[in-house]
């Protein structure tokens, strides 16, 4: 279990996590209708992205959505500003409907 | 002519599609046939080759009960098929598949390829009729959407403008004379009964399993290649080509996507042929 769960709630905060600690978000998609998360920053060394799944709620239904998870290890260190945009890959960030952004800052464990 | 090298000829191969590739040869060996006094001149065995070849075809269409390629965009030089939507945000697709089938289904039998007809995805999607209703983030199934559309009939979109959210009924007040119905519709299972029903009488529902490589899909005949399960997607199958192996089906992702909104499937891939849907008007 993730030592810090983020959700739609949480956009725009700050969080503080130690190294080696998880940050996992949870994000709505529906990515039947074409438009998914993307990651569209991810300052490197600080964060490091662990594993991206997606997990429907309605597998039998047609157009049903789910939960877009990425679950992030504090690697080192730092501050980390994660900015997820829902888009269509064919239609480009521009056309992003909406935004999720936090900042994670990692400190030297049992100094957070 | 000069010779022409197994790297050229493969760049050649590649540039025309074709089903075969060319490797270098380790020696070159001489043809060892030549027609005889009683036998046709090759040529003429190339002639006899394809007019066989045409026969077998014809043959085959009256034997199967379906032609081996159609396409209600170009049926008979008309194109019976209304234009692409986008359901935006709101898992509405299976309102869509079967909305743009029911359109479709009654230009080819109005024989009127460009009957101007517009029918209300919000209608079908949120008012659904003592049927039990799909959401935004839930979807819904096609025997219900069938259903409303056979006992309750949809509106015109001016009835109910479609907009890409969860809402209350919000249709006109006179949706019942401006509705559309269907007499019946008909759950196919057998890929041979979908062609037949797809050339005969007009394009089918159906649903697939959209992989993540689909949302990259851009033109060609779509096959899963990587990429895992991203959820159950409906939409308008609108042809089929049997030389190619392929569906022809009408998404609502906007014209943006894909081929102008259109895409070809493999046959047998990620479950587009398991079941489709004929309308009857």
């Amino acid at each position: 279990m993730p030592d810090c769960i983020l959700t739609e709630k949480d956009n725009g905060k700050e969080v503080e996590v130690p190294v080696g600690k998880q940050v996992r978000i949870d994000l709505p998609e529906n990515p039947t209708t074409g438009y998914q998360w993307s990651l569209s920053d991810l300052k490197s060394g600080v964060l490091a992205l662990k594993s991206d799944d997606y997990a429907p709620n309605h597998p039998s239904s047609m157009g049903g959505g789910g939960i877009r998870q990425f679950l992030f290890e504090a690697a080192s260190p730092g501050e980390s500003k994660l900015c997820l945009k829902n888009m269509r890959a064919w239609e480009g960030e521009e056309a992003a409907v909406k935004t999720f952004t936090v900042t994670v800052i990692v400190g030297n464990e049992g100094r957070v | 002519m000069p010779k022409l090298s197994p790297p050229d000829l493969n760049k050649i191969l590649k540039a025309t599609n074709a089903r075969w590739k060319a490797k270098p040869a380790k020696k070159e060996y001489a043809l060892g046939y030549s027609p005889g006094p009683e036998e046709h001149p090759l040529a003429t065995r190339e002639l006899l080759a394809r007019a066989n070849h045409q026969q077998f075809m014809a043959a085959a269409v009256s034997a199967l009960g379906y032609p081996l390629g159609f396409d209600w965009r170009s049926a008979a030089g008309k194109n019976y098929v209304t234009p692409i939507k986008d359901q935006k945000q709101c898992g509405s697709c299976v309102a869509f598949g079967s909305v743009a089938t029911v359109e479709s289904n009654v230009r080819v039998q109005k024989h009127q390829p460009t009957l101007n007809i517009d029918l209300s995805e919000a209608d079908l999607f949120f008012c659904h009729d003592g049927v039990s209703g799909g959401s935004c983030g839930g979807g819904w199934n096609v025997n219900p959407a069938l259903t409303v559309f056979k006992n309750a009939g949809v509106p015109d979109e001016r009835c109910f403008p479609y907009t890409d959210h969860d809402q209350p009924c919000r249709r006109c007040a006179d949706w019942k004379s401006r509705a559309t119905k269907i007499k019946a519709f008909h759950a196919i299972t057998m890929v041979t009964s979908m062609k037949a029903w797809l050339a005969k009488y007009g394009p089918l529902v159906t649903c697939f399993t959209v992989y993540q490589d689909f949302f990259s899909y851009h033109t060609g005949v779509y096959h899963h290649v990587s990429g895992p399960r991203r959820g159950g997607h409906c939409v308008c199958c609108i042809g089929y080509n049997d030389p190619g192996r392929y569906w022809i089906c009408k998404n609502s992702w906007g014209a943006g996507w894909g081929d102008h909104g259109f895409f070809k499937i493999a046959y047998g891939q990620v479950g587009i042929d398991a079941t489709m849907w004929g309308v009857e008007i």
